[in-house]
């Protein structure tokens, strides 16, 4: 594995892929919060506005095709075993991150792996369909109640699935992974 | 900026233009054909017939299917429908998209411990 230090740590290329995909993740919840923010809070859209929400969608569709992408390239082979590892190395010993059928926490690995990565492919749909309305309605997603609350209410899916994966996530590789080699 | 919404007169409801129906049927559809799929697969779905080889690429397969399949949905239901003025209202497609991107994921792992 390819590997670089960064001041006191010595850093993989799977973990700047992993770290990438957490970016990736804190990415999309500024933008959900964004997004519900200025359409809950707005009552009246001037251009400006309206701007930044297309703007705040498309990036909001994007960081969800590129969590996903990254999300599924450490699952493709995990049934068979295939590891997908990164290891911080720092003052209090070597923390190994592994994604594995093999040593993940025996069942629960696998299965909150398999619900993850089952819900993450309903998000960019979601995902999609928000920034069509958006770009569709222009200002009517603030003005017209209607659009306003099939927006919001979509907007509310997306970000609790989107949670909901990342938690599982992070239990995955950061604390079903804790044990570590000093 | 598009404006092509339509209000209804009796009942309140906003209604969808056929291009704002069309993508919540899509969404929709996208959301069940991945419950379809897996649901397929994990019963014994030939391989072959998936495009791709047993368990490597299975899942980025599986969603370049949904992909495509929405948008084939989408084109074909917006054709289908250009002609008329609306077809149902937002807050029923709203409704549906819903309860589907709830219900379909999990019916997805029928019968299965860990899927596919």
């Amino acid at each position: 594995m390819v590997a670089f230090k960064l001041g006191p740590f010595e850093v993989g290329c799977n973990t700047m892929w992993l770290d990438a995909h957490g970016l990736l993740m804190v990415i999309v919840v500024m933008c959900l919060a964004f997004l519900v923010g200025a359409i809950w809070f707005s009552r009246q859209a001037d251009e400006r506005l309206v701007r930044g929400l297309k703007a705040a969608s498309m990036v909001t569709l994007v960081a969800f095709v590129l969590l996903t992408i990254t999300g599924l390239v450490p699952d493709i082979g995990f049934e068979k075993g295939t590891t997908f590892s990164g290891a911080f190395h720092n003052d209090f010993g070597t923390f190994q991150s592994t994604v594995s059928d093999e040593n993940l926490g025996a069942f629960t690995g696998p299965l909150l792996f398999d619900i993850m990565e089952h819900i993450s492919l309903i998000v960019p749909g979601l995902a999609l369909l928000v920034c069509f309305l958006i770009w569709h309605h222009g200002r009517r997603t603030v003005e017209d109640q209607l659009v306003r609350r099939s927006v919001l209410s979509l907007l509310v899916l997306t970000g609790f699935w989107a949670l909901a994966i990342g938690s599982v996530g992070v239990y995955i590789t950061k604390v079903l992974t804790y044990p570590y080699t000093r | 900026m598009s404006t092509n919404v339509n209000r209804s007169s009796g009942e309140g409801g906003m209604d969808a233009s056929p291009k704002v129906a069309a993508a919540f049927a899509a969404g929709t559809v996208y959301m069940w054909a991945e419950c379809i799929l897996r649901i397929w697969f994990s019963k014994g779905g030939d391989a072959v017939l998936r495009l791709w080889p047993q368990r490597a690429g299975d899942i980025a397969g599986m969603w370049l299917a949904m992909i495509v399949i929405g948008l084939v949905a989408y084109f074909a239901l917006a054709a289908a429908w250009r002609k008329r003025s609306s077809v149902g209202t937002i807050p029923i497609w709203t409704i549906v998209l819903i309860v589907s991107a709830i219900v379909a994921p999990l019916l997805g792992e029928w019968g299965q411990a860990i899927g596919i």
